[in-house]
């Protein structure tokens, strides 16, 4: 356990433990396919999950791909930042095929566009026009009230939603 | 007499298009597959997911810390306390409150026992697809007899809310463990009539062994997790390689099957419901006396401190994971669910569907216990 940490840590990332059986390694976007290629060797064979942290203050978005070693019983939390201006970076499908199909989620619901990914398709949303639903600045008050009347009800006083044609 | 010509010439008529939809009895939940057929025969399989969602993760930043324990059970619906606990174990770790002992040893047995409740539930979907109505009824109405124990302890049947940081809301009953242990022994009796008409039943056999088969290799590289990973003879479990509460200091194994196909899959799920009454009777014996929450700052003064951790807790699908980020606020940052159902109803079905014949479908869909409200979150 602590050689991967140490090994980490002579490849100038940074690494920390975040609880008992889990550490994080923080990674420059055009070291993060080295990254996970070293961590899978290493026994992180198992692809968990992807996310995505929208940072818009620092204008970033941050990339959490979470690993799985059996044999270790640990869990590596790989994180990379990407500007949220022009939010571009490689698909990991080379690594884990899996790993496309979080992509796409993460492209419908942030706007990442993960180059070498063949299917960025529309996947949980229908006719989706605004900005992607999940960052920071997508305001779900306006948008609902933009997309549907609010109409006063006279006898309760009180404020119903109402669809509008 | 001549065949129709555009039968054999034209390849448009050879395949079909099936949509396998929410409301087909052979489906799991609100979620659809768009089969491409030959004859009986898959070719391709697409799912198409999106009539259940909700944006959880996006209504969590929105709400306060503690409010959100009343969202996230709607994220599974037939085992909904892992949500609350995966939830409350990572909010606690990143404000490192301590929970009491009975306080731990109560979240076990809800866990427990919310898991016998979706392993009977997950057996009895198998009896709906292959004509077996029998098993429906009866697992379900076993199942019955938890909703009442939950109903008498929290309130509530389906969705329990019953969770806090810091412990759980309210001690147990007076005479609850005893009914529990009163259940436990009708649920004993009850195997060995479920292991004769479920699985040593021809027809069940016939449809279920061979069917499916997923590898060690492959269950790993497409991130199975639970029993379906088990089945497939990768003896991983969270409870025992990362334990968690105070499962450590309970007695119990992993039953092994190993065969990695649709019949090892549910043979897995019967297994580990035994061993589920095994921990749940030691934690009627060995549960101490004690408070059963600690104090913590009221809701509104409720803040994390800043920080990211991934907690995940075994349900009886897989890893049921929440990554947490928060930025010091009343309320999280960010919240993402990690569904244990997520790589195999997205990803591995639209490889393992394909070649199959029609009406295994559905079999291999059940036998597989996907939960489709924990990917469409």
């Amino acid at each position: 356990m602590a050689d991967i940490i140490d090994e980490i840590k002579s490849m100038d990332l940074k690494t920390s433990w975040l609880g008992d059986w889990e550490f994080e390694v923080l990674t420059p976007k055009d070291r993060l396919a080295a990254t996970l290629s070293y961590l899978k060797a290493k026994g992180f064979k198992a692809f968990m999950g992807l996310s995505c942290v929208d940072w818009i203050e620092e204008g970033n978005f941050e990339l959490v791909y979470i690993l799985q070693s059996y044999d270790l019983a640990l869990e590596a939390i790989v994180k990379t930042k990407i500007p949220r201006q022009r939010p571009v970076i490689e698909s990991m499908g080379t690594l884990w095929k899996l790993c496309e199909v979080y992509e796409r989620e993460m492209h419908e619901f942030f706007g990442i566009e993960f180059t070498g990914n063949p299917n960025l398709k529309p996947f949980f949303l229908e006719n989706w026009l605004d900005i992607p639903p999940l960052r920071k600045d997508f305001d779900t008050l306006a948008f609902s009230e933009e997309l549907f009347e609010f109409k006063e009800d006279e006898t309760h006083g009180i404020k119903s939603p109402k669809r509008i044609e | 007499m001549e065949l129709n010509p555009l039968r054999e010439s034209n390849d448009d008529y050879k395949y079909y298009e099936l949509f396998i939809g929410p409301n087909h009895p052979g489906i799991e939940g609100n979620f659809s597959y768009v089969l491409k057929m030959k004859g009986h025969t898959v070719e391709e399989a697409t799912p198409d997911p999106g009539l259940l969602h909700r944006g959880f993760e996006k209504l969590m930043e929105r709400r306060l810390w503690t409010q959100n324990l009343a969202l996230i059970p709607r994220i599974c619906v037939p085992e909904p306390d892992v949500n609350e606990v995966a939830y409350c174990l990572g909010v606690e770790h990143m404000m490192g409150i301590e929970v009491p002992k009975r306080a731990q040893y109560i979240r076990v047995i809800v866990l427990e026992l919310a898991r016998i409740a979706s392993f009977l539930f997950g057996i009895s979907g198998l009896g709906g697809t292959t004509g077996h109505y029998t098993s429906v009824q009866w697992l379900i109405g076993d199942r019955d007899y938890i909703l009442d124990l939950f109903e008498w302890l929290t309130g509530g049947r389906v969705y329990h809310i019953y969770q806090y940081p810091g412990g759980v809301k309210n001690d147990l009953p007076d005479g609850w463990l005893d009914k529990l242990s009163d259940f436990l022994d009708y649920l004993e009796k009850r195997l060995p009539e479920y292991d004769k008409f479920i699985f040593q039943n021809p027809i069940i056999q016939k449809r279920t062994v061979g069917l499916g088969y997923i590898s060690p290799e492959d269950a790993i590289e497409n991130g199975l997790t639970g029993p379906n990973l088990r089945a497939s003879g990768v003896m991983y479990d969270i409870r025992k390689a990362q334990p968690y509460l105070v499962y450590n200091e309970l007695d119990f194994d992993i039953p092994k099957t190993g065969d990695g196909d649709a019949f090892s899959r549910v043979l897995q799920r019967r297994l580990e419901l035994g061993e589920s009454i095994k921990i749940l009777r030691q934690c009627v014996k060995q549960i101490p006396e004690g408070p059963h929450k600690t104090k913590v700052p009221n809701p509104f003064q409720f803040r994390v401190p800043k920080g990211s951790y991934y907690s995940k807790v075994e349900s009886s699908r897989g890893e049921f994971g929440y990554y947490i980020v928060s930025d010091g606020d009343v309320k999280p940052y960010r919240v993402y669910v990690r569904g244990p159902s997520y790589s195999i109803g997205l990803y591995y079905a639209t490889k393992a569907l394909i070649g199959m014949r029609i009406e295994d479908v559905p079999v291999w869909i059940h036998t597989t216990d996907m939960c489709p409200p924990d990917f469409d979150r």
